[in-house]
């Protein structure tokens, strides 16, 4: 770096680069704007870095690591610049972006001036706090597939997977692949919401049938359909099979064991609603015990600014308002990504690309004539309708509920 | 605990940094975070919570928790699983008075 970056001026500041951010810097990158890009991690490519899903049409890869490590690569041969090991922790109208390097090392500037911010911090675990939940050895369901894809460790020897949503099967699955002992996945406590053997069902049964090839992947070609039968008939099953990995749809976690580390957990059956069996508990020795309980955007960054924010629970959490091109009350100030709801990856780098236009439009940047950004929110929302990997079957309605928020408040402040 | 010859992925490049965790020598590969070195040698254990002086590990994964935070070279508090280790690096759960 030739100028220290603090005392540059920036057109646009991205802060997170995972497929949102890396997209967007690159598209406007390309169209010449002056673009920094800025993540926590040690290496960009955010959540994307950990995906690894067997694709239902063809039985090939989709390689996480490769896609994150091209993202990046593009970004920079567009001429964004990028920093890493470093937390953006405060924005201020202007745009001033505040950053601080917590390794004590590869120290940078303390701050970034720029005409835009994008927001694209992605999402992160709500957490499911059960009696041992603190011991080394229990950790988040997104904690394993970040050891198991990324640094190729194993969480466990012998895992205990608590939750089951489209998450904690793909990475079950993963640990499998990578040779850990996954001895079953069992229903979360009692106590979370949601959670008794009809409520998750009853959240897994419609996309069994809204996207069925995800399905048929996740069962597998040695397992056919029990599953989904399963999903569809009124009797629960007490236990099916996925790859080998046995789901026990009337088990629940009690609590996680262990005095220096993990060593157990204690299971009971539960009936449909989720009341718990008396005298069915018993206990399992495990090594790890993996928890998951759904993502919730992350958009704490936002929440000092004077912007509005709204709760969709098919989103994921609380979102700030934003219009469908992707821009926020605030002038300047963008968002894109699992910020604004939780996602797959092939939404997220849409996104992105359509916050670019709606940047590179502001800004001025580029007078070639492409998409405009009110074409690419449209063709975001069509692309949705063909997804074949959702986190909730209602994302959209979601979406819609942030629009009509946004043309309630009349658009930007 | 490593993943060797993993089906889908490729392998990643061999051992090289060295660096220490209460006074314990590990190798670490170029770049990965030192709660992963150790999870790979079997430590879970990072450091104990001030008050009850209860153990903590590794929860998130990803920087958002701060549960696995140690001390790097008696200086820096760091999140061990997103600080990879430089050579000669020496991490603790506490902090000694100097
Ligand atoms: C644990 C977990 C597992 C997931 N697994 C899958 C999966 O298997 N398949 C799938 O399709 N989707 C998965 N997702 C959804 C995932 O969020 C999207 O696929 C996609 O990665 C979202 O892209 P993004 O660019 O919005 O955010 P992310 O990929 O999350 O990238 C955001 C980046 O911003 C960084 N960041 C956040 N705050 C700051 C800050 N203040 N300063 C600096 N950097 C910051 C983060 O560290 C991260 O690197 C998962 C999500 C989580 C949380
Ligand atoms: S494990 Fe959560 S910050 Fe490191």
């Amino acid at each position: 770096m030739s100028t220290p970056a603090g005392t540059e001026a920036f057109d646009l500041v991205v802060i997170g680069g995972g497929p949102a951010g890396l997209t967007a810097a690159r598209d406007v990158a390309a169209a010449g704007g002056r673009v920094m890009v800025v993540d926590e991690n040690h290496a960009m490519g955010g959540k994307l870095r950990g995906q690894l899903h067997e694709d239902p049409t063809d039985s090939s890869w989709w390689k996480g690591w490769e896609l994150a490590e091209q993202g990046e690569k593009d970004a920079v041969a567009a001429g964004a610049r990028m920093i890493t090991d470093v937390v953006a922790w405060g924005l201020e109208p202007g745009w001033t972006v505040r950053l601080t390097y917590p390794a004590g090392r590869n120290g940078g500037p303390s701050h970034l001036t720029s005409r835009a911010v994008l927001v694209a911090t992605g999402a992160v675990e709500r957490p499911m706090p059960v009696t041992g939940w603190t011991l080394p050895g229990a950790m988040t369901i997104g904690a394993a597939q970040v050891l198991t894809n990324i640094h190729r460790v194993k969480p466990g020897r012998r895992v205990l997977v608590v939750g089951m949503d489209v998450l904690s099967l793909t990475i079950a699955r993963a640990m499998q692949l990578a040779g850990v002992d996954v001895m079953g996945i069992v229903l979360p406590p009692t106590a979370v919401e949601g959670s008794s053997p009809r409520a998750t069902l009853g959240r897994l049964a419609p996309m069994a049938k809204l996207a069925p090839a995800m399905y048929m992947r996740l069962a597998g070609r040695f397992l056919g359909w029990s599953w989904v039968q399963a999903l569809a008939s009124r009797l629960i099953p007490r236990t099916v099979r996925m790859w080998g990995i046995p789901l026990h749809l009337r088990t629940a976690l009690v609590a996680i064991q262990g005095t220096d580390q993990v060593t157990g957990a204690v299971v009971v059956n539960v009936t449909a609603d989720g009341t718990p069996v008396a005298g069915s508990e018993r206990e399992l020795a495990v090594d790890a015990v993996c928890l998951a309980n759904g993502l919730i955007p992350l958009n704490e960054l936002l929440a000092t600014l004077d912007c509005a924010f709204l709760r969709s629970p098919d989103l994921g959490g609380t979102v700030p308002v934003h219009s469908d091109t992707l821009r926020t009350q605030l002038d300047g100030m963008y968002v894109a990504g699992n910020t604004i709801g939780v996602e797959s990856a092939k939404i997220a780098e849409k996104q992105g690309a359509l916050v670019a236009l709606s940047i590179i439009e502001d800004l001025g940047l580029s007078t070639r004539r492409g998409c405009t950004a009110a074409q690419g929110a449209l063709d975001l929302v069509g692309a949705r309708r063909t997804m074949e990997f959702q986190f909730d079957v209602n994302v959209q309605r979601g979406h819609d509920k942030v629009q009509r928020a946004w043309e309630t408040s009349g658009g930007p402040a | 605990m490593r993943i060797v010859g993993h089906p889908v992925l490729p392998d990643l490049p061999a051992d090289e940094v060295g660096f220490t965790f209460n006074g314990e020598p590990y190798t670490a590969r170029e770049g990965e975070p030192v709660a992963a070195t150790l999870l790979a040698n079997g430590v879970r254990k990072l450091r104990v919570s001030p008050v009850a002086g209860e153990p903590r590990g590794i929860y998130c994964g990803i920087g958002h928790c701060y549960e696995c935070r140690v001390w790097l070279n008696n200086d820096t508090q760091v999140r061990a699983c997103l600080t990879p280790a430089t050579e000669g690096d020496s991490f603790t759960s506490e902090r000694t008075e100097v």
